[in-house]
Order: C-alpha cells, then structure tokens, then sequence
C-alpha cells in the first residue's frame, strides 16, 4: 500500500518551499547549518561577550542558577500555550474544511492526514526552534556549564515539548474545525471561540509583561506541576543540573529536588507519557472526527419572536425610519455571537491589568494613578468590537443605503446612536467590577463609569468612523478588516495618551510644568483624571472628524 | 433480636456524650492583663515588674528577651514555650555554596521575619526601628531586612533612638535592643574589653527597662549575665539588672541602634492550633514557601528542615570536603586547615545550639498546643534527641576559645584536618579517607534525626487531623444514632 501520509507530507513541504524552486534541498541545507551555527556556536559567543561585558559570569551565576527553574516553567506555560492557542485561535477565524473534504473523498484516512500535514510543517518548526530556543536558553547553559551532550539534550526536548504540543494543537484544530465548520452559524460560534481561546493566551502574557515571578506566585509552585509544560521544563532544568560543569554539590542537587518536587525520572517518564499519549490520542480519535455528510448542524432553523422592552421602546420613541435602522442595527450586532465575545473580551481585558497589578502587592499603586489606564482601555473597549465588524453586510446595502436620501448619514448616525446604546453595557460593567475589586468609592466609581462612557463611545466613534472610510463588509480575513481594526485601537488609544506624551514633551522643551498646570486646575491628586479628560477632548475632536470624513466617504458614487 | 437494638442505640448516645472533652487551658490564651507596674516623673521612666528570663545558652539572648518582653504584656510564655510557640525550636536550615558552609540553628534563622510570623499567630504588635543611614551596619541590616520583607521605622541618630526607647518605657512597654558586648559595664563583658574589641555589630540583645535623665543612666535586664561562667551558671545575686550611662549605651547601641517594642494586638483568633501546628509541620518537613516567603524559595543552595540535616550528611564525604577546601586554593596549607577546624567547630556549635532549642520546643509544646494528643508526637520527636547528644557539647556555644575535640564533629574534624596537614600534604580526599568511618557514623545520626523530623511531622499532622475529624465522627455518630432509634421506633410501632 501507497504510503499516503508520506505523500501528504511530501507535497506540503513542497508547498512550503515553493519558493525555492527547484534549489528547495540544497537551500534547507543550508538553512539548517546556519540555524545549528547559530545555536551552538554564536548565540553562546554573544551572550559570552555581551554578559560578560556587563557582568563578569561569577557574579551573574548565582543570579541565574536561582531563576532557571521558575523562569524554566512560566517560560514553558507560555510557550505551551502559545503553541496550543494560537493555531487554534488562527484557524477558527476562518473554517477551512474543502481541502479536508477533498481529501476524505478520495478514501485518505484521517489519521494519514494529519501525520502528514504534520510532518511537512515539521521542518520548518524545528528550523524555528532551533533559531528561537538558544536565545533564551545560552545564558543558562554557560552558567550551569553544561557539557556538549546535555545541550543536545536540553534543545531536544525543547524540541519534543513545541512538536508535542504542536501535534495536540493540530489534533484540537481539527476536531474543532470539524464540528463547527460547513453551516454560517458553526462559523460565527468559531469566530466567538477564537477569541475567547485568545483572552487564554493573554492571561499569562500580562504575567510575563509584568513581572516574570508574579505568575508564579499567583500560581503557586505546586500548582504549576499538573500542567504538561511544567513537566517539560523540569526535565530541561534537570538535565542542565546533571550535565552541570560547575561541580555543584550533592546538598545543592537536593535542593534543586526539593525546588522542582518531582526527580528526573518521574519527570521524564510524564514528558514521555504525555507525548505517547496525544500522538496515541490523536491516531486512534482522528477517523471519528470527520463525517462527509451534511448533518443536523447545518440546519438552520429562524423562529420569529416578539420584539423586547428595548426594542419596542426604541420604536415608539422614534418611530421614522430612524428608529426601525436603530432596531435592526442593534439586532444585528448583538444576534452575533462573535461581536459579543469581542465584548467579553474588551471587558476582561480591562479588568485582567488591575487584577494582576492587585496581585502584585504594589502598595504605591493607587486607583488615581491608574485612572489613566483604565480609561485607555476603556477606550479600546469601546473601538474593538464596532471596528471593521457589523456595519456594513455587503455592497448591495450600501447601494440601498445610497439611494435613500441621506441615507449614507442616516445610516451612520442610527448606528452610532444604537452602539451608544450598547456602550452603556460596556462602561458599566468594568466599572462595577472595578469598584467591588479596588474598593472604590462613589465619587471615584461616578468618576470612572461618567468618563469611562465618554471614553467608550469615543472609541466607538473612532471606529465607526474609520470603519465607514474602509468598509471591509463581513469578510474578517481581508487586509480591511485587519487594518480596520488596528487604526480603531491605535487612535483611539495613542489620542488619549498622546497628551500626555505632549505633556512631557512640551514640559522637557519649553520648561513650563504642564504636568503642574494640569494639577493645579483639577486639583491636587486629580492629574492622571486631569490628563484623560484632555486625552478624551482630543480622541473626541478625532473621532469626529472620522466619522464626517466616513459619511462623506459612503455617500460617494461607487467609482 | 429488640432488646440488642435498644442496647445499640442507647450505647451511640453514651458514647456521643462521654466523647465530648473537657476544655483544656492553653498559655496562649492571651487577655492582656498587665501584670508590671510601671513609675513616671518629668525626667525618668521605670518598668517594674518585669519576669527576667535567663537565655541559658549563648544565641539565645533574643529569645530569652522576647519572653520577657511577652510576658511584660501579659502572655505567659517562657523561654522553651517561645521555642515551641514561634515554631523556632522546629526550624532548620543548612546552606551550602561556593565558600559558605553552614547550618543555621532555628533560633538564628531569619530572627526578624520569624518574629513578624509570630506575630501574626499570636495577635500582639511588634515595632521595629533602625537607623540604616548614619550608622556602621545600617546599610547591611537594611539589605537584609528587605530581603525578608520585614518593615521598620527609620530613626535618625542617638537623639531619635533614645526618644523611641524612652517613649515605649513611658507606655509600659520595656525595650528591646540590639548592642556590642563590649560596652555593657557587666563584668561578664570584661573578656571583651580586655582583648581590645572595637568591631560595634550588634551581637547581643537586652531589655531596657528604664530610664532616668538626670543621672543619665538607663536599666538592662541582660539575659546573658553568669553565661561565660565555667560552668555557666545562672545569676541568682540579681546581677542580671544593672545600669548603664548614656555615653557606654550609646557606644553600645551605634552599631546600627535597632530597637524592638512589643505592645498587645488583637489576641489570639480561633484556630491559632490549625495554624501553629502547620506551621510547624512545615518547618520540620522543610517546606520551602515557609522558610524563604519572600520569593527566595528558589534558592537551591539552601535546604530546610529535615532536608537540612539530609543535605548536610550528603556534604560531609570525603569529596564533599575536598570541593569546599578547593575554595580556599590562595591561603597556605596551614591556613586551610585552620578553615577545616573551624567548619567542624561551627557545624558542632550550631547543631549544639539547635539540640537546647528543640529539645526544650519539644517539650513545651503540649503546653502550648492543649488541645491537640501530642504523646506521639512527643515520643517520635524523642528519637532526635540521642542522635543530638552525639555531637551537642555546650561549650562550643558557651565557652570562649574553645575548640572542642571532645564530641563527633569537631573531634572527627580535628583528626582530619592533623592528617590533612603534616601526613597528606594538602590531599584532602587521603586525609578524610582515613577518618570515613567518624563521617559515616555523623552522617548516620544527621539522616536518623532527618528521618525523626518527618516523622514526627507526619505524628502531628495526624493529631491535627484527629482534632479535625473529631467533629466528623461525632456527626456521623449522631447521625448513625438518630436512625437507629428511628428504626427501633418504626419497629416497635408496626409490631404493635
């Protein structure tokens, strides 16, 4: 029998490589010897010199014995995530199961598949490993000293942790894929789940953003042990301790013990374990996942409901064409379930930095000096889910919008006035979270939810605005869309802090304190609710003219 | 078959009943009753009253301190209750890295920060100040504190310092201090002076119990007095209270002027046994979050509790020697020798030191913990004790200039390091080789007493659990009565 997944893997390497042409062997060659140069040879030169220019190694060396197995398994978390989420997140953005169907036709086994899809991409994630592994990794092997062996060891497994993980994230990917995939309501739920899979992978970033140990400690160590990645790391940070050059003592081998909690040899048996098992997993579960036929998750069924309190009220207070727009625009937007994930996920990202900055114990940190923070992301709130999405379905609404008239600012405003509407939902609940989490008070609370409003309609404007000057329709995947979103977040944002960044700037410059200004019109201790009432003026003035350029823009005759 | 139900039920009932205990009172129970008195006029201060306590063994003299301290605010704890109260008599530690070889005895280890945990357990305030700036071993105390998150109040020179030590007196507090020997006027202190010490780190803590301006002279209850005796013995003629002028104070005290005030808090809470025996079930398991809080946890050099003694055993080989001599290559073969003797005389000290501390925790400890059966963990605790005695000799701690020779390690060390010098030439690895037997037989006690931690830690967690469970069995009891009784009565009615 043909050899089918070999076949697969073939083809998809020579996907991969297609720009090489016909030089595809002689290039990954050279590729390779490069990427292994690099890892053996320079990154450790470098990091000689460059260290060593700074801090002789004696000196260093405590310092990086110490860190190596707590750095070792928040390191490990967060690739291991990285690793397992964002393939997924990436590919429920858009469901892609032709190609899988194309091949379940043509008698391919599932399992030959995904070995195959597998293998082919396996050059070039180990090409990526080897060249990203020693960068984090040198420091440590030349203050353990480990010898030539034990690093071969320390960058296989590393190896075997991101294929590992790669492998169980191709084996998601694809049950995933192929529960929701097919039918345009699986496709939006995918949408939804992608980014609460993202909001997974954020947690552990802002703990690496902020401060290494603090993921730790709001883990605890004993915590860590259950997860694969920890099992992993272990077993990189005692082979550095076995390999070791630097003659460490059997009384500091036993500390390292009584730190990691697990020895080497239930280490690596759960490392191998795990591997065995999501490779075993995966081979035996894959033929079950897929079925050709259309099945009842295609099926769509509408049921007509009476209209709710809202709804009803909207109609009889403006009972125009105004109204009716406002009604189905705000139906529109929050029938689908992928725009209010984004809402879950603004929400939560408000609140993840004040929680993880609580957890950090800052004692100076108080809620005036975060204010300003806040209200950024209370602004990015407001631009993430208006931004590119749920505005205009296609080209022919725009048409129809067009032959009405001032439909272009008609439609506009109706939809500004019905995601005002829904900003209020978005500014009160981060508040109220807020104000039980920092123990706020009343005025602090009315503070933070008055201009946090004013801050998430002005995002909102933002990206309506922008978002009318480049309408990207319902396509998430196109270029509009990414680009769409990113302008809505970074106006939005920067024109808040950009005064501030003014202040500082104007302050260095000119030698007048503006910083003192500002504190001495809004009073003493007000200067960061100060700075964000400016930012606000000006992300308002932004936003606009955003939104008057993107009328003008939709009323435009299509060229 | 119905009389044998009724005998059932009606057993249930009595055993339900006789299994509820009666309380017994703990010396922890802290009400705050100020049993010293304590005298104010317009330029002096006096506190009276105050119960002195004797620190026994050289290391002990914050310890010895503290309990007077506690006891001037009314909790009743004496010096081996402190031990076992603060978890301090259960502590170990041992690190081991580059040119550092130590244990560290629980009554040494972490001081400061232990006293803040005590602190907590106990409901009762603790002040520290310190003048980090203007003084020789401010800068070093600071670093130190700070590592062990341990907050204090920056005072500034001798006019600051002494307005703090006078305004605890004049509250009815009596001070702690941290001071030099050498300019205390006890004549137990005269060694010191005689041998020219000028070094002002503060090595020895005393309680200020007063104060007078006009004759500028201040009270100290010394715990250390009679301590330097051959044999050390305690100072009944009341030597222990003395006065001390302004000038000799303040020369004693400069180091770093560090200052320790107790004051009542808000007393012991409800489950202070749940939380003192785990605290202690940790200390002894060496548990790393216990013993380094302070995101230090990490630090693989150390090992702590019955790890300590584990980790000091697997050192204390011939290569385990040998590594650390290689350290020293720069000094002459005499010198290194010197530095050999010198590890055998502070393991053997520090290990003597931690034997008086536990012994007396071990035994204080159902004094403090009333609620709790602790004859098992006694009796395991217990089984430490004869592999201490081996090598515990008082003098190493006490007696100034002595280099042992008499017990295990320091008679082991000194047989190695002869042999290390004029037979070997500097081959430490031959030296020791020949004396393996002696560093077996150490190695032996050190992993019997590591084994006695655990599983004396594993006794009191067990008497922990039977504490916890007892409620548990008494519900269920009750439960399994309840149903049998209704099922007597559910019977006695149908066969009616």
């Amino acid at each position: 029998m043909v050899r089918t997944w070999l076949a697969i893997a073939t083809a998809e390497f020579q996907v991969l490589t297609s720009s090489m042409r016909r030089n595809r062997k002689l290039y990954a060659g050279i590729l390779y010897a490069i990427a292994l140069v690099w890892a053996v040879v320079l990154t450790p030169m470098i990091y000689n010199a460059v260290l060593g220019a700074i801090f002789p190694m004696h000196v260093l060396r405590p310092m990086l014995l110490v860190i190596f197995p707590g750095l070792m398994r928040t390191v490990g978390l967060f690739l291991w995530l990285i690793l397992l989420l964002f393939p997924l997140s990436m590919a429920l953005q858009e469901i892609k199961i032709g190609q899988w169907e194309i091949f379940l036709s043509n008698n391919v086994r599932t399992r030959d598949i995904m070995t195959g899809t597998f293998l082919g991409k396996m050059g070039l994630y180990s090409l990526i490993i080897i060249a990203l592994a020693p960068l984090l990794i040198s420091p440590f092997m030349l203050a353990f000293e480990v010898s030539i062996v034990g690093q071969l060891l320390v960058y296989g497994v590393v190896t075997l942790l991101a294929m590992g993980t790669i492998w169980l994230s191709n084996f998601v990917t694809a049950l995933v894929q192929a529960r929701l995939g097919e039918s345009s309501r699986g496709n939006d739920l995918a949408k939804a789940v992608a980014m609460v899979v993202a909001i997974v992978v954020i947690i552990p970033m802002y703990g690496l953003m902020f401060f290494l140990p603090t993921l730790s400690e709001m883990m605890g160590m004993n915590a860590f042990l259950i997860l694969p990645s920890t099992w992993f790391s272990d077993l990189i940070s005692w082979i550095a301790i076995t390999f070791n050059g630097i003659g460490l003592t059997g009384s500091q081998i036993m500390g390292f013990s009584t730190v990691l909690q697990l020895d080497i040899l239930v280490t690596s048996v759960l490392v191998i374990g795990f591997v065995l098992g999501t490779v075993g997993l995966a081979l035996g579960a894959a033929d079950r996942v897929f079925t050709i036929e259309a099945g009842v998750r295609t099926e769509v069924v509408t049921t007509v409901g009476r209209e709710n309190v809202i709804l009803r009220g909207i109609r009889k207070i403006s009972t125009g064409p105004f109204g009716s727009l406002m009604v189905t625009n705000t139906k529109d937007f929050v029938r689908k379930a992928q725009n209010l994930s984004k809402i879950g996920y603004g929400v939560i990202l408000a609140i993840i930095m004040p929680i993880v900055m609580m957890a950090m114990d800052i004692e100076y940190l108080q809620f005036s000096e975060m204010f300003m923070m806040l209200i950024v992301m209370m602004s990015l709130i407001g631009a993430m889910p208006f931004a590119g999405t749920g505005f205009l379905e296609s080209k022919d609404q725009l048409w129809i919008i067009q032959s009405a008239p001032s439909g272009a600012s008609r439609f506009v405003k109706s939809r500004i006035a019905s995601q005002a509407m829904i900003s209020i939902a978005l500014a009160l609940i981060p508040s109220v979270i807020l104000y039980f989490m920092m123990n706020l008070t009343i005025f602090e609370f009315a503070t933070l939810l008055g201009l946090g409003y004013v801050a998430v309609v002005g995002g909102m404007l933002t990206a309506t605005g922008v978002t009318a000057r480049n309408p990207n329709y319902e396509d998430t995947k196109s270029p509009a869309h990414q680009a769409n979103v990113m302008t809505s977040v970074m106006i939005a944002e920067f024109s808040i802090m950009g005064v501030m960044f003014a202040d500082i700037f104007l302050t260095i410059g000119t030698g007048i304190d503006f910083f003192g200004m500002i504190a001495d019109f809004f009073g003493p201790g007000n200067m960061m609710v100060g700075i964000s009432v400016m930012g606000l003026v000006v992300q308002w003035i932004i936003a606009g003219v955003l939104v008057w350029s993107g009328i003008r823009y939709l009323s435009r005759p299509d060229p | 078959m119905k009389p044998n139900q009724n005998i059932v039920g009606i057993i249930i009932i009595v055993v339900i009943t006789l299994s509820v205990g009666v309380p017994r009172a703990s010396t922890l129970d802290t009400t705050y009753l100020l049993k010293i008195d304590h005298n104010l006029s317009a330029d002096s201060g006096e506190v009276t009253g105050v119960p002195y306590v004797w620190q026994e063994l050289n290391g002990f003299c914050h310890w010895a301190t503290l309990s007077m301290q506690l006891q001037s605010i009314g909790i009743q704890l004496d010096l081996a209750e402190v031990f076992a109260a603060s978890g301090a008599g259960f502590t170990a530690g041992y690190v081991r890295f580059e040119d550092h070889w130590a244990f560290v005895s629980g009554p040494g280890y972490r001081q400061q920060s232990n006293l803040d945990t005590f602190a907590d357990l106990l409901g009762f305030e603790i002040e520290f100040y310190m003048d980090t700036d203007s003084t020789d071993y401010g800068p070093l105390f600071s670093i130190t504190m700070n590592s062990h998150n341990v907050n204090w109040t920056e005072t500034d020179g001798w006019d600051e310092a002494f307005q703090i030590l006078k305004s605890g007196i004049d509250s009815g507090f009596p001070v702690e201090i941290y001071v030099n020997l050498q300019n205390l006027p006890a004549s137990d202190y005269d060694l010191f002076r005689d041998l020219g010490i000028t070094d002002t780190t503060p090595s020895h803590s005393i309680l200020v119990t007063g104060y007078n301006e006009t004759s500028g002279t201040a009270q100290i209850m010394d715990p250390a007095i009679g301590l330097f005796d051959d044999p050390a013995t305690f100072p009944d003629d009341g030597s222990w209270f003395y006065e001390i002028n302004f000038t000799a104070l303040n020369q004693a005290w400069f180091g770093v002027y560090g200052t320790a005030i107790i004051k009542p808090g808000s007393g012991t809470t409800a489950d202070i046994t749940q939380n003192l025996a785990n605290l202690i079930v940790d200390r002894l398991r060496g548990d790393r979050t216990s013993y380094a809080p302070s995101g230090s946890e990490d630090a693989f050099f150390w090992n702590y509790g019955s790890n300590a003694f584990r980790a000091l055993a697997t050192d204390l080989t011939d290569t385990g020697l040998s590594s650390f001599m290689d350290e020293f290559d720069e000094y002459d073969l005499h010198t290194r020798s010197i530095i050999l003797l010198d590890l055998g005389m502070g393991l053997e000290s520090r290990l003597t030191q931690h034997y008086a501390s536990y012994r007396a925790a071990l035994d204080a400890l159902p004094s403090v913990l009333p609620d709790l059966d602790l004859q098992e963990f006694v009796s395991e605790g217990e089984l430490a004790l004869e592999h201490f005695e081996a090598f515990s000799d008082n003098s190493t701690v006490n007696t100034p200039f002595y280099t042992g020779g008499v017990k295990l390690v320091t008679k082991t060390f000194e047989k190695i390091a002869y042999q290390y010098e004029y037979e070997f030439d500097g081959d430490l690895i031959s030296a020791a080789s020949v004396y393996e037997e002696d560093l077996a037989e150490i190695r032996t006690h050190l992993i019997a007493i590591a084994d006695a931690w655990d599983a004396t830690a594993n006794a009191l967690e067990r008497a922990l659990e039977g504490d916890e469970t007892t409620p548990l069995i008494l519900l269920s009891a009750t439960a399994i009565g309840i149903v049998v009784l209704a099922i007597i009565v559910v019977r006695r009615k149908s066969s009616i």
